[in-house]
């Protein structure tokens, strides 16, 4: 038995634990000889047997180099390497050099925290140097900065229009290379001719192909048929090492003679010349003397308004409260007429106040209304018995009216129920007093 | 010995004489100013008018140094700058010329010239708060935006007053918080941009951008003249920007000229 178990620990002392199953990292560009623009494919690939979620890509500077600002998805599989399946995570960045000369691309560094089975670790790319290439010369002169290979389409829209009118022109240009860099293609037109509204747009397509598309209103002049010149486009092609142009095919236009004038004025967002006109001066003094931007009183005048609010609103909220109070009023026995008079004030100055409010002060002010006749203080409890010799029909009409008004507090009111209720509560009352006499 | 009383009368008399010639000479020299000023910006036009662009530039700089500061010398100082091939300059001054009279068609027209013309082309503002700044910065200067934000804060507050006095106006109120809401977003995103991130623009033919703040650092890419960018930040020397398309940077100082910002 004991020689079996010596056996056993031998054996598992035969297995590399080792270094072979360790993460690793590479990186790898797809051009070693690039020229300046020439947009450059880097690939990290990190080599792993275990999750490495939480780790963090530490990018190198990219010292010499634009970076694209195109991003792609991280891809993922698996490669055997020395008879060790890893997990191989993949990451493509875009990058072109900005000079000619030996450039360095500095090592990706990734950081792998510590987990329960393993601990923290620090990965690094081997530094990757590329010899950077500048174009020959002589460049043909339509060449700005556009290294790659590409083609151009031409179009206009609409193709038969008036003197003086604008058509669409769209130069598309597709294939593979620097095309966030890329300017627009110089635009020849007849002297008359005016381009408007340079537009771009640039959509990458996949990592290594794209589309860039310039949009350009045109202000056509001219009578007949006439041809929409060939543009011109050149490029420097990294696979031939050569200069190469591309033409747009002519595009044909119908022109329709017009007797409108051009206009004098232009539209805030329009108007480019192919040719420098002198602008006219201004004549001084013409304008108003505001400034553009404001003096600093006209800052601190903003605090008035709210201030003089607050000042309504402490002024108003003693009275407020006085109206929300229960009033103890005084029981007086007076006559009729002048119980009336301050019903009646006190019901005009309910339609003044919130619905809800109003309800509470019109409720308030019956009771004073027949604590006033009756010499006893009124409430909700002996309203009943202080309408006894009231008649009937009025006694119920003023009772259903007080419970409304009590009900009302707690219930979705308007300014409009507050005045009928008003006008119904004064209408009983000067009925009761003409009854009384 | 000359009595106390004729001492107070002379200083008197003697203090009169000095504040009345006192107040001729500031006369004089306010009629002679103004006088100068006219007769440089003469110059300057007839210098203009004759294609001697370096010379009107000089005398407008110089009318612009002694306060006479307006929209249309700035936009006529920015079409000398542009007929002697400056376009950095000339849109720095047609940018100056805009805060002054924002509704100018000659000024906007010349402003997407230069914007179509320039290197980097137009480009499309990707910040949002930038983007509210421009929504009244096309159409009104600052004052003007104040001016029509206060009135709308004053209806709030005289209604919101009103309700406390004598209660109802709550849709009313409603309303005009809602567009008092807008109206304060609108002129604090435009008092924002203005001071916190000013536009400038590069006056010099190329300037690199680099990662920080020396040459020490890493070259990031090239900026064109007349290219339009908002400050961020500036240490000695350098300026860290951003681009409407988002990319950040630092730049020389030296390299871009200031749209002034100043609130008043």
């Amino acid at each position: 038995m004991r020689r079996v178990l010596f056996l056993i620990i031998f054996l598992c002392s035969m297995i590399p634990v080792s270094a072979q199953t360790l993460p690793f990292a590479e990186g790898e560009v797809d051009v070693s000889a690039p020229y300046v623009g020439q947009p450059i494919i880097y690939t990290l690939r990190i080599f792993t047997t275990e999750s490495i979620e939480n780790s963090t890509i530490i990018e190198p500077s990219f010292f010499g180099f634009g970076r694209s600002r195109v991003t792609f998805e991280p891809g993922s599989y698996t490669e055997s390497r020395d008879g060790i399946g890893y997990q191989v995570i993949e990451q493509s960045y875009v990058i072109y050099a900005l000079r000619a000369g030996e450039l360095t691309i500095d090592p990706f560094r990734v950081d792998i925290p510590e987990t329960p089975f393993s601990e923290a670790r620090i990965i690094v790319t081997d530094a990757i140097t590329i010899t950077v290439q500048d174009f020959p010369d002589p460049a043909p002169e339509s060449f700005v900065n556009a290294v790659g290979q590409f083609d151009i389409i031409a179009q206009a829209n609409p193709t038969t229009l008036s003197s003086g009118d604008a058509l669409t022109l769209s130069v598309t240009i597709s294939g593979t290379g620097n095309f966030e860099q890329m300017l627009a293609p110089e635009i020849n037109l007849p002297e008359d001719w005016r381009l408007f509204d340079g537009q771009t747009s640039f959509q990458q397509d996949s990592l290594r192909f794209g589309t860039k598309t310039f949009t350009w209103s045109v202000l056509v002049q001219g009578d007949g048929s006439t041809t929409f010149p060939a543009i011109e486009f050149s490029y420097f092609n990294p696979q031939t090492q050569q200069y190469e142009s591309r033409n747009t095919a002519p595009i044909n236009l119908n022109i329709t003679p017009t007797t409108a004038q051009p206009q004098a004025t232009v539209e805030r967002t329009q108007v480019v010349s192919t040719s420098v006109p002198v602008p006219a001066l201004m004549t001084i003094g013409n304008s108003s003397t505001i400034p553009p931007n404001p003096p600093i009183w006209l800052w601190s005048i903003w605090i008035f308004p709210p201030l003089v609010t607050f000042a309504i609103w402490l002024f108003a909220r003693p009275k407020r409260e006085r109206r929300q109070r229960p009033v103890a009023r005084k029981p007086r026995k007076q006559s009729g007429n002048k119980a009336l008079k301050a019903l009646r004030a006190d019901l005009l100055e309910a339609q003044s106040l919130e619905a809800k409010d109003a309800y509470q002060e019109i409720a308030t002010a019956i009771y004073a209304y027949l604590g006033t006749k009756t010499g006893e203080t009124v409430t909700a409890n002996n309203a009943k018995e202080a309408m006894k010799g009231f008649p009937a029909n009025y006694r119920d009409v003023l009772l259903s009216s007080l419970e409304e008004a009590n009900a009302g507090q707690y219930a979705p009111v308007t300014q409009d129920d507050v005045r009928v209720l008003s006008q119904r509560m004064l209408k009983v009352c000067v009925a009761i007093e003409k009854a009384s006499r | 010995m000359p009595s106390l009383h004729k001492i107070v009368f002379l200083k008197n008399v003697g203090l009169r004489y000095i504040s009345t010639v006192g107040l001729c000479l500031l006369i004089l020299t306010i009629i002679t100013t103004s006088f100068t000023q006219a007769q440089n910006l003469e110059l300057a036009r007839e210098a203009y008018e004759n294609g001697n662009y370096s010379a009107a530039i000089d005398l407008y700089e110089l009318a612009l140094l002694e306060g006479d500061v307006s929209g249309e010398i700035y936009f006529n100082l920015g079409n000398a700058y542009y007929l002697t091939g400056q376009p950095g300059k000339a849109l720095q001054n047609y940018r100056r010329a805009e805060m002054y009279l924002p509704r100018s068609s000659a000024i906007a027209a010349q402003i997407t010239l230069i914007r179509a013309e320039r290197v980097d082309g137009v480009l499309i503002e990707a910040d949002w708060v930038v983007v509210s700044h421009d929504i009244t910065s096309g159409y009104l200067t600052l004052t003007e935006t104040g001016v029509i934000v206060f009135m709308v804060w004053l209806l709030f507050f005289v209604v919101l007053g009103l309700r406390i006095r004598k209660g109802g106006w709550l849709a009313t109120l409603s309303v005009l918080t809602v567009a008092m809401l807008i109206a304060i977003g609108l002129l604090g995103t435009r008092v924002y941009v203005q001071t916190q991130r000013p536009a400038a623009v590069v006056i010099t033919e190329t300037t690199q951008a680099m990662t920080g703040p020396g040459e020490e650092y890493f070259q990031l890419f090239v900026l064109y003249e007349a290219l339009e960018l908002r400050v961020l930040d500036e240490r000695d020397g350098w300026l860290r920007f951003a681009l409407p398309d988002g990319r950040q940077g630092w730049i020389r100082a030296s390299s871009v000229g200031y749209i002034p910002n100043r609130l008043g």
